[in-house]
């Protein structure tokens, strides 16, 4: 087959391999997720200042005065500074979930922010401390 | 030396429009991007399907709906069929912000808020869908159509023998362009769908991948595009040539 011919139908060809593609996480991604990732880890509780505010965070998801707050950082491509950014969700529900083998606690929260983005976030309940290690399980 | 002017002043202008995208692909590649969007951003593909469906099939729906409206304005005569031509012209040109309401209380009639349904059927009904087929079809010789009239009255078998295959490069095009348009639509699912978040087009949940995957979804979420586009190129640029006043 001369290449012309071939190239006429890569395009359809990569597009069915895309859509196949698709599919398949569409229906086993979840268990992709699950067989890859850690279903139990730990994580440490840290306290960010952004602003003039203290915020304990477990990862990037922070709480302070009830409120859920995203704190990540920002890295430019072209230069090497850093910038903190944060974003604030309404919390619609809580569940407080207590690790049965620890005594941590933590609180998983739902919850949309400013332009009704959905979000989950897993945060600090509050008493836990600066540097202090939480075991999270799904 | 001069002959080579426009074509410098074009490739200017071609950076200015593939810099955003070039600068997406590169980042794309660092720190892991596709692993973290295939790992921990799993239902994002089940968004890219569910919105590739959409677009598809309001492309398709938009050929089927414009095909015959398009015949009828320019091969049928009836009264007032320049003026209603005309008001579709108008309808046209008014942006989706001036026809979101009366849109929004035509879906809340037919119990359509909240479901796919009326995402599909907006961009399915297009004025400019019908703009394009009877621009086509007006270049079509009408002895073709007398001389097959004198075989068989079927409009059915006049559109699939005759019409369809003379216009199937415009048609191309016009599945390409409403696939386009369903593709990236924000404001509709935001306006027509406020609740039901799990039908929503990527495009409208793009925003909540994160950060560590989010260069890796957005070029991801450009491929089905530039795919349907590559397969339907040749047509497409067919289709162009037949856009002509008459």
């Amino acid at each position: 087959m001369k290449i012309k011919g071939i190239v006429k139908y890569l395009w359809m060809f990569l597009l069915i391999v895309i859509l196949v593609f698709f599919a398949i996480m569409a229906v086993k991604g979840r268990e992709i997720h699950e067989k890859i990732c850690p279903k139990v880890k730990t994580a440490r509780v840290k306290t960010i200042i952004y602003g003039d505010k203290s915020y304990n965070c477990i990862e990037r998801n922070c709480v302070r005065d009830g409120k859920v707050y995203e704190i990540y950082k920002q890295k430019s491509f072209f230069n090497e500074n850093t910038r903190v950014k944060a974003v604030e969700v309404e919390i619609l529900e809580i569940e407080t979930k207590d690790i049965p083998e620890t005594k941590d606690m933590v609180a998983i929260v739902s919850g949309i922010d400013s332009i009704s983005r959905q979000y989950f976030a897993v945060v600090p309940k509050e008493g836990l401390t600066d540097g202090e290690t939480v075991t999270i399980s799904e | 030396m001069i002959r080579k002017i426009p074509v410098v002043i074009a490739v200017a202008i071609l950076s200015v429009f593939i810099a955003p995208i070039l600068y997406v692909v590169v980042r794309s590649f660092e720190g892991g991007q596709y692993y973290e969007l295939v790992i921990n951003n799993y239902s994002y593909f089940k968004y890219a399907l569910r919105t590739i469906g959409y677009s598809a099939l309001s492309g398709f729906l938009s050929v089927v709906i414009a095909l015959p409206v398009g015949y009828l304005f320019a091969k049928v005569r009836f009264k007032f069929r320049n003026i209603i031509f005309y008001i579709y012209i108008l309808v046209m040109l008014l942006p989706f912000q001036a026809t979101q309401l009366s849109g929004y209380l035509l879906f809340k009639r037919i119990n359509a808020i909240d479901s796919p349904v009326s995402l599909i059927l907006t961009m399915s009904f297009s004025p400019l869908a019908v703009f394009l087929i009877r621009q086509c079809l007006m270049s079509l010789p009408d002895d073709i159509i007398d001389a097959y009239s004198l075989e068989s009255k079927s409009v059915f078998r006049l559109l699939k023998t005759i019409v369809i295959p003379y216009a199937m490069p415009m048609l191309s095009t016009l599945f390409m362009l409403t696939f386009c348009a369903t593709y990236s639509i924000v404001e509709q699912a935001y306006i027509y769908m406020p609740k039901n978040i799990e039908a929503y087009p990527l495009s409208a949940v793009l925003g909540s991948v994160r950060e560590e995957g989010y260069f890796a979804g957005c070029v991801i979420y450009l491929l089905p595009v530039l795919l349907v586009y590559l397969v339907l190129e040749k047509n497409m640029l067919k289709g162009m040539e037949y856009y002509r006043w008459s």
